[in-house]
């Protein structure tokens, strides 16, 4: 090239390189311009102005290099919050966090944080937390992040993408923890969140670890410490280490009207009061203070624990004048029905009431169902309701006529099926001395359960036990259930297996639960008394600690139900979910084989329920309110179950679906309230849940396995449990059939035990004539 | 065996016994705990283990059990442990069973023992101690006599930090038995160390809340310090035994008036309804609708010099039923002490009667007729003499 030529290139070159410069520089210049104007007039406090000035911004290509736009959409995003239209700068700001050219752009934190919520909130989870660890990344010294992306992945069990995880929670739940070390102060709320987590999945000793000992920061983070601290001492179940932990409370942050209600509440939940009387002490002490209580929900959760409290005590009169001027101060539906305390009153549910000697005896009265269509199918109790294991009858629309009823007694739900066997209307019959006449309001037919419980597999020469407790889980309900078509899981196993009633004499969770796993330990005397009542002195606070736990030293100790199947070549596992006063032994606990003792790593604790499952039963697909945490809790305990039955390598599975007796204290008034049901019963429809996934266990039973579901026991009311429990039963042994009698729920471990041919000499209550001989 | 293998294993054993009688003599450090040391006829000790074996299926049976198969092999036992570290901090404690070392039993008078006697030593035991870090000691001399009794005294010291140890008996005789024992199992008179009620500042607990217990009643005004309780066989179908308690008190109507007030105090916390009472000649009141325990409706009934409280009516009326009363033999006469005795045949009945209602079965095998415990504060410490009748005289 000459001379000439080059320099013509080297000027040509020169020339392009300003014209990029002049470009780039107008384009800032721009760019600076357009900042200028939005952030300079939210500087002069004219946000309008701002908003106004950048309303052009949304159509514009912007990418992470263009610093003074993204000033702009911030100053605009301020701006709006200015103007009182914080939800648009939410919005906004989210909607150009998620744009593909801004995948690495951070906004400032607060906006960030909005960003990450929002993010949330519309449903796009997993760039809420690649935005919140980008935040975390670029923000290191601030503590909004890491909680906040623990927060998203724990409520969506987000594992690290392309790793696949039995128990993904249990390991959010690692990583978090050695963040939590890590950061320290950095982020000191993402320890109580980690704590809640644990609390949820009942690991009551790890969220204290997580805890602490010292609370941290302000006093607002101080109280919530403490709400956790002594949710998780009350799991463990020690009432001097409940009392001295809210005694704590008081020197840390002073005696209030809320500690006093929080101190009352956790004690009467928990269960670690010697009596009922002393929990209505604490509850009605509560009360007097409650007006110095800020937090409504606080103080609507007194006077609901104080009312079903009181029922319970009969003192019906200062209960339904406690409900009255509850509902009338703040009109809130509480988990307790009215009518519920009118039945209880009336003696519907005590054993000297109608109820004991069933509906036989009670007054009739004539009932009329206007509505019905031909075809149709009316489902109802049995005319002589004596016995809560009893099915319900199904009647055409003829016999439908002249029917009578008791006026009395517990709810009697009826439901209408149409031609296709499809539920069209429920409901529960009115307490009446006059003829009652219901007129049947029809409703979109429910579809039919799509599931069936399958048929075992070929023997693996593997002979496992799977005990199955459904907390509370009532006869009538199911059969209630099972005659209107909507557990047909259960309806199976009752049909091929054994089914029948077990009598659980207190009718207490902690006393059926104690029954089973220490099925030998069935001694008493003095010296166990005094031990008892030395427990209840510590309670008292009266000399700080059970001043006789020495006694321990001679009380006799037998092996319970774990340690001994699992003494041998055998191995067990504790899902029992032992909480509180419960004492039914640490959960996940693997025992044997040969003495050996194990945590179970796929404890999943509690899941959302997923789209499959709304899918195969719709009903899911409701709005569950409060009543989804229960739902949720069934759904890790189920997956548990089956990742345990799926792996093969335990013979004896004993699992507790703990929240179906939280729910049905819960949600049992909604179904006797009389008259027509709106919809399904969020209840009812638990226990169409329940079904669905007992189904998907079948699919991992395979024939020489026994399956027994059964119930701790009944439920007569949100309040009053019942002694008649559940027992059904399938297996190669098991003759099918039905289970006369009422034998002691105390006799199921030695009916597990034989059919493990495990050896033991525990107490056999008539059960055992349930199995063919070996 | 040759002599001179005969004298090293004499030379052997008596420096372990003068090692063992130097480690007696010697203080434990304040915070260790010290070693456990046993030392005494095998035989006796061998019987008397067998008999705590015998009682249940507990860990102290075991731990008996243990011991006597330990010595079986033996005329006389040593046996000295300590565990390796500290138990507050820790530790394991030791193992007594793996420590035993046959002896002679001439041997044992070099150690001021006698032919059926035996020594224990140790921390304080679990029953005793639970859950603190206490380094109290125990020692326990017992011996066996020729009417087949077992006769142990004991000595705790240190035991100020005990949950019980403020109602371990004073040095004061409580004067004499008031109640009758008649169907009773258990039956005891004595004045705490600690007094009835401790004398604490600051906020209440809740057993003071519910339960009134800062109210003059329990004030050293009123009441004396000495107390006796009676506790009774229920009867069938009873869930708990009856009871009944005797406060003395200096004077009789401040100690009446302050047991009303009381009762006033606790119906402001409890839906209580109080009726009048009266037996034998004596007044009082009893609470009614107190639904805290199953057959609980206290009453009290003010004698001349106490206040007599009991579970309900049947427990009070069966205490202040002249009939018979403790005869506890007590050395230097009835002022000498605090006094205790326990009828196992009659524990054995309530036992029975106490699993029958809660459809259980008896744990407990008593191999004894009937303990009598007669103790006081000595020094810093307490004392106790206690004496295990046989089933059958020999």
């Amino acid at each position: 090239m000459s001379w000439q030529r080059a320099r013509w290139v080297v000027l040509g070159a020169v020339i392009v390189a300003l014209i990029w410069t002049v470009r780039g520089s107008v384009a800032r210049l721009q760019q600076a311009r357009v900042s200028g104007a939005v952030c300079g007039a939210l500087e002069r406090q004219d946000p309008a102005a701002a908003v106004e000035g950048s309303a052009h911004l949304a159509g514009l290509d912007v990418g992470v290099k263009d610093r003074g736009l993204l000033e702009a959409i911030e100053c605009r995003c301020l701006a709006l919050v200015a103007s009182g239209d914080g939800g648009s700068c939410v919005r906004e700001i989210a909607d150009w966090t998620n744009r593909e050219s801004l995948s690495t752009w951070v906004p400032q934190p607060v906006l960030a944080a909005a960003a990450i919520d929002e993010l949330e909130q519309v449903g796009r989870f997993q760039r809420a937390v690649e935005l919140a660890q980008l935040a975390a990344s670029a923000y290191p010294s601030s503590t909004l992040f890491h909680s906040r992306e623990f927060r998203v992945r724990s409520n969506r069990n987000l594992a690290n993408p392309g790793e696949a995880r039995s128990d993904p929670m249990a390991e959010l739940l690692v990583e978090f923890e050695a963040r939590a070390q890590r950061l320290g102060d950095q982020s000191a709320d993402l320890p109580l969140l980690l704590a809640d987590r644990y609390a949820e999945r009942s690991q009551w000793s790890d969220a204290l670890r997580v805890l602490g000992d010292q609370p941290p920061g302000d006093a607002a983070v101080q109280k919530e410490w403490f709400t956790l601290l002594t949710r998780a001492i009350a799991g463990l179940g020690d009432p001097g280490a409940l009392r001295r932990a809210f005694d704590r409370w008081e020197s840390a942050l002073g005696g209030s009207a809320e500690l006093t209600a929080h101190r009352a509440l956790q004690f009467s939940r928990s269960n670690l009061l010697p009596t009922l009387e002393i929990g209505i002490a604490q509850l009605s002490a509560a009360l007097r203070v409650e007006s110095a209580v800020p937090d409504q929900m606080l103080r609507v959760a007194v006077r609901s624990r104080l009312i079903r409290s009181l029922v319970i005590a009969e003192r019906f009169e200062e209960a339904l004048a406690l409900f009255d001027d509850t509902q009338a101060q703040y009109g809130l539906e509480l988990t307790i029905s009215r009518s519920e305390i009118e039945r209880a009153a009336l003696g519907e549910f005590s054993d000297e009431g109608p109820s004991a000697s069933g509906l036989a005896s009670a007054p009739r009265v004539a009932i009329e169902f206007t509505g019905l269509e031909v075809g149709d199918r009316l489902v109802l109790p049995p005319s002589d309701w004596t016995d809560p294991s009893a099915p319900f009858v199904e009647l055409s629309r003829a016999q439908a006529l002249g029917l009578r009823r008791p006026g009395s007694g517990p709810p009697q739900w009826w439901a209408v099926l149409d031609q296709q066997g499809l539920v069209v209307a429920e409901g529960s019959l009115p307490l009446a001395r006059a003829p009652v006449r219901v007129d049947v309001n029809r409703r979109e037919p429910e579809s039919k359960a799509a599931w069936r419980m399958p048929a075992a597999g070929p023997a693996d020469g593997r002979g496992r036990v799977l005990q199955l407790i459904l907390d509370s889980a009532d006869w009538r309900i199911l059969q209630f259930m099972v005659a209107s078509g909507r557990m047909p899981a259960l309806e199976g196993l009752m049909a091929t297996g054994a089914s029948g009633s077990l009598l659980s004499e207190p009718a207490y969770t902690a006393a059926a639960l104690q029954s089973l796993i220490q099925p030998g330990e069935a001694s008493f005397g003095v010296l166990q008394l005094v031990y008892e009542l030395g427990g209840e002195i510590e309670a008292l606070n009266f000399v700080g600690r059970n001043p006789v736990s020495g006694l321990e030293m001679v009380i006799p100790q037998r092996p319970g139900l774990f340690e001994t199947v699992g003494a041998g070549s055998l191995s067990a596992v504790n899902l029992l979910r032992s909480t509180g006063s419960l004492r039914a032994g640490r959960n996940a606990t693997i025992s044997g084989p040969r003495g050996g003792v194990s945590r179970l790593s796929s404890n999943v604790g509690s899941r959302e329920l997923s789209l499959a499952e709304v899918a195969s039963l719709p009903q899911l697909g409701r709005e569950l309110g409060n009543f989804r945490v229960h739902f949720e809790e069934a759904a890790g305990d189920f997956d548990t179950v089956q990742s345990v039955l799926a792996a093969n390598q335990i013979d004896f599975i004993s699992a507790r679906v703990a929240a179906l007796d939280l729910i049905t204290h819960s949600a049992f008034g909604e179904l006797t309230e009389m008259g027509q049901f709106d919809a399904t019963p969020l209840l009812l429809v638990y226990y169409q849940y329940l079904d669905f996934r007992i189904a998907q266990l079948g699919d991992e039973l395979d024939e020489d396995d026994t399956l027994i579901v059964m119930s701790d026991h009944g439920a007569r009311s949100s309040l009053e449990h019942d002694p008649v429990a559940v027992l059904v039963m399938t297996g190669p042994r098991v003759r099918s059939g039905l289970l006369e009698g009422r034998p002691a729920l105390a006799g199921v471990s030695r009916l597990v035990a034989e059919v493990l041919s495990v050896e033991t000499e525990w107490p056999d209550t008539d059960l055992l004539r349930l199995l063919e001989p070996n | 065996m040759s002599s001179i293998s005969v004298r090293r294993r004499r030379v052997y054993v008596t420096s372990s016994l003068l090692l063992l009688a130097l480690l007696l003599s010697c203080r434990s450090r304040p915070d260790a705990v010290p070693p456990t040391r046993l030392v005494g006829a095998a035989q006796p000790l061998i019987e008397f283990l067998e008999d705590c074996q015998s009682i249940s299926a507990s860990r102290l049976a075991s731990w008996c059990g243990e011991l006597a198969q330990s010595m079986r092999a033996c005329t006389a036992v040593v046996a000295v442990c300590s565990p390796t570290e500290n138990l507050a901090e820790g530790g394991t404690p030791c193992r007594l069973a793996e420590s035993v070392e046959c002896v002679d039993r001439k041997d044992l008078t070099e150690l001021g023992l006698g032919d059926e006697d035996w020594l224990f030593q140790g921390p304080l035991p679990g029953i005793l101690s639970a859950g603190t870090s206490s380094a109290g000691t125990v020692e326990l001399r017992g011996r066996s006599s020729s009417d087949g009794a077992i006769r142990v005294s004991a000595r705790l010291n240190g035991s100020q930090e005990l949950p019980l140890g403020r109602w371990l008996p004073s040095a004061e005789s409580p004067g004499q038995f008031q109640l009758s024992d008649t169907g009773a199992f258990a039956h005891a008179r004595w004045r705490p160390d600690g007094g009835l009620v401790p004398q604490r500042t600051g906020k209440r607990s809740l057993a003071d809340r519910l339960y009134g217990l800062r109210s003059e009643l329990f004030s050293a005004t009123v009441l004396t310090g000495s107390v006796e309780v009676v506790a009774f066989v229920p009867n069938p179908g009873d869930r708990f035994p009856g009871s009944a308690a005797a406060l003395d008190f200096h004077l009789r109507r401040p100690a009446i008036a302050a047991m009303e007030s009381y009762i006033a105090d606790l119906q402001k916390e409890w839906p209580l309804v109080r009726n009048d009472y009266s037996f034998n000649g004596f007044e009082g009141a009893c609470l009614n609708n107190l639904r805290v325990m199953p057959g609980l409706a206290p009453c009290y009934l003010a004698t001349d010099s106490a206040l007599v409280v009991g579970w309900n009516r049947t427990a009070i009326e069966g205490a202040l039923t002249p009939a018979s009363r403790s005869q506890v033999e007590v050395a230097g006469g009835e002022g000498a002490g605090s006094r205790a005795t326990v009828d196992f045949a009659a524990l054995a009945l309530a036992d029975r009667r106490l699993a029958a209602t809660r459809s259980r079965d008896v744990a407990f095998n008593y191999p004894f007729r009937s303990l009598d415990v007669v103790g006081r504060r000595d020094g810093s410490g307490f004392f106790f003499d206690l004496t295990l009748h046989p089933l059958v005289a020999p």
